[in-house]
């Protein structure tokens, strides 16, 4: 009776483990975005009714100045603004006396120049933005865009 | 000088027997890198759709960024639509944005639209005012770059 008294002692395998995580490590690998996202908000952000009639009456009083918005640049009257230096330009309008802006998308533009555009009115401090889409297209108007 | 063990063995010179340790898997450091990857991808990425992951959004350049926010409606370059993975067509978005209006309890449900860079800002506008007028407010994605512009692999 040589083993009787002596425990069988098991070894942890950890092989199948090994597995399972590694096969965990490409899913995740192949399917997720890691990239850091932000978020514009462009309607509806305002929550109270009693906010909605404020910002109305805000925008009824504001002077309004009217963007057309290009591919990578935009055009208040006769001035041509880049995208990159509408900020300053923006900050510059509100200080004059801008409170409301309306933001006319033309054939050219894309979505970048209109996540940008209104990223830089957002930066700026303009609270209320309004953006439509160039009359020949189909209704297209947007109302919002309050930081 | 005989020691006590050596002399109780008659004189004879032994050796203490040394204990064996076990001796650690060698696979165990890779098993712990595997593991931090794991820990890794799940904390700090979001799982997509296909659809979604081949979307290029477009880029701004301040505050800090975060991650894919839900739901989300994605718009590819050639307009084509979907709701969290499903696709829809442009006649459904509105009756879909409704039905996600409805069952958010009477809260006002954020539309979170992922569209791609070089989409022509006419649908992007159109999209933007078919959620509003179904009842929910939008947000726009974007990707966080250093300066506008940049290409950031996402």
């Amino acid at each position: 009776m040589r083993g009787a008294g002596r425990k069988l002692r098991r070894r942890f395998v950890l092989t199948p483990l090994v597995d399972v995580i590694f096969l965990l490590v490409i899913f995740f690998a192949l399917s997720s975005r890691i990239a850091p996202f932000g978020l514009i908000p462009v309607s509806g952000h305002q929550e109270a009714p009693a906010d909605r009639e404020a910002a109305a009456e805000r925008r009824a009083s504001d002077a309004q100045t009217v963007l057309v918005l290009s591919h990578g640049t935009v055009r208040a009257g006769s001035r041509i603004i880049a995208l990159g230096d509408l900020a300053p330009a923006a900050t510059s309008m509100r200080e004059a006396g801008t409170g409301s802006v309306l933001v006319v998308t033309s054939r050219r533009a894309l979505a970048e120049d209109v996540a940008q555009a209104l990223n830089a009115l957002r930066l700026a401090g303009i609270g209320n933005v309004r953006l439509v889409g160039r009359p020949s297209g189909a209704a297209t108007s947007q109302t919002g865009a309050s930081p | 000088m005989m020691s006590r063990r050596a002399k109780a063995a008659g004189g004879g010179l032994s050796l203490s027997r040394k204990r064996r340790r076990p001796r650690s898997d060698p696979a165990i450091p890779t098993i712990n890198v595997v593991f931090l990857l794991l820990l890794f991808f799940i904390l700090a990425g979001t799982v997509t759709a296909p659809q979604e992951a081949a979307i290029d959004p477009a880029r701004t350049g301040d505050g800090p960024g975060g991650r894919l926010p839900r739901p989300l409606l994605t718009i590819t370059t050639d307009a084509a639509l979907g709701l969290d993975g499903q696709s829809i067509s442009r006649d459904g978005l509105g009756a879909a944005v409704a039905e996600l209006a409805r069952q958010s309890d009477g809260k006002r449900p954020v539309i979170h639209v992922l569209a791609a860079r070089d989409l022509p800002a006419d649908t992007l506008v159109w999209a933007l005012g078919e959620i509003s007028a179904a009842g929910a407010a939008t947000s726009l994605v974007v990707l966080k770059a250093d300066r506008p512009g940049e290409r950031t692999r996402p």
